[in-house]
């Protein structure tokens, strides 16, 4: 989605408890997707460390970047493995990590299955800016 | 095939191209049934479908439709068909099929679908063959930036 809004600078995320930027990682089989996020993350002020592009690769990014992540948006349908594989995956690392699931596939049982699983929140694509942002400040101040 | 079963995919493809794309125009055509094979119109967005339901669904475009749409959605003039309007345009199907999966799930009192990762069939005068299944419905959506044909065919898993 295009952010074009005037209001673009006012949602910010603030620091986390390190007094540092929210650091972040992006799961999207979409190039388009992912460009999108990142830019939309980084409006929020959060750093983007991190990019995968199917639920192997967002395994292997936990084990290497786990530690420094604040929180991850994880699509659901992507190739090799998909997103709801790769959460169990993921949280068997990390288990505390916060994950935010990002996907157009909003069925409510798919819904009820990421929480189950472990995931924060769910975003349905196609987004609203201001719904990420809320969603994301609900997960990391919550 | 039920033609119930077409109608979440164009309201999720209005709704989505108008979201992505504020101020567009889209006007829904006459639905019709194809035989298949039939003719791409150049840049046909492929998945398939899966779980209590089974089939595809294919969203079909010119490719001056697929990179006008693709600029739209970035905000930025692209030139021509490069990797940024590839992967904008299956997004764009991944995202009208998952809302539409979400829409069948409640209509049809909790069924649920999978569906795969979109693939992008590329290519004038290629015909869209499928082997397993002889007619899709379609509806055309007429835009201000060219049409896009949705063709669906889906039936209750056996
Ligand atoms: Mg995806």
């Amino acid at each position: 989605m295009v952010v074009t809004t005037d209001d673009e600078h006012l949602l910010t995320l603030g620091n986390n408890e390190d007094g540092e930027p929210f650091k972040c990682a992006v799961v999207d089989d979409s190039a388009f997707m992912v460009k999108n996020l990142v830019r939309m993350l980084e409006s929020f002020d959060a750093e983007v460390i991190a990019t995968a592009e199917n639920g192997k690769e967002a395994v292997a990014l936990v084990e290497e970047h786990g530690d420094e992540l604040d929180f991850l948006t994880l699509d659901i349908t992507m190739p090799e493995m998909d997103g709801l594989t790769a959460l169990e995956e993921i949280l068997k690392i990390e288990p505390e990590l916060k994950v935010l699931m990002v996907s157009a596939m909003g069925q409510e049982d798919t819904v009820k299955e990421s929480v189950m699983k472990g995931a924060k929140h769910f975003v349905v694509k196609p987004f609203q800016r201001e719904d990420v942002f809320n969603r994301l400040e609900k997960v990391l101040k919550g | 095939m039920k033609a119930e079963y077409i109608n979440p995919f164009v309201t999720s493809a209005i709704s989505t191209l108008k979201q992505f794309i504020p101020g567009m125009e889209v006007n829904r055509g006459k639905l019709a049934v194809s035989s298949a094979p039939s003719q791409s119109l150049g840049t046909a967005t492929y998945i398939g479908i899966s779980g209590d339901l089974e089939g595809r669904v294919i969203y079909d475009m010119n490719r001056v439709t697929a990179v006008k749409i693709a600029s739209e959605m970035n905000g930025e003039k692209i030139p021509g068909l490069n990797e940024l309007v590839r992967s904008t345009i299956q997004e764009l199907g991944n995202i009208i099929t998952g809302n539409a999966s979400a829409k069948l799930h409640k209509q049809l009192d909790g069924k649920h679908i999978d569906i795969t990762p979109p693939s992008l069939i590329v290519g004038e005068d290629m015909e869209i063959s499928d082997s397993i299944s002889d007619k899709y419905l379609q509806v055309p959506l007429e835009t201000n930036l060219g049409n896009i044909i949705i063709n669906v065919n889906i039936k209750e898993s056996s």
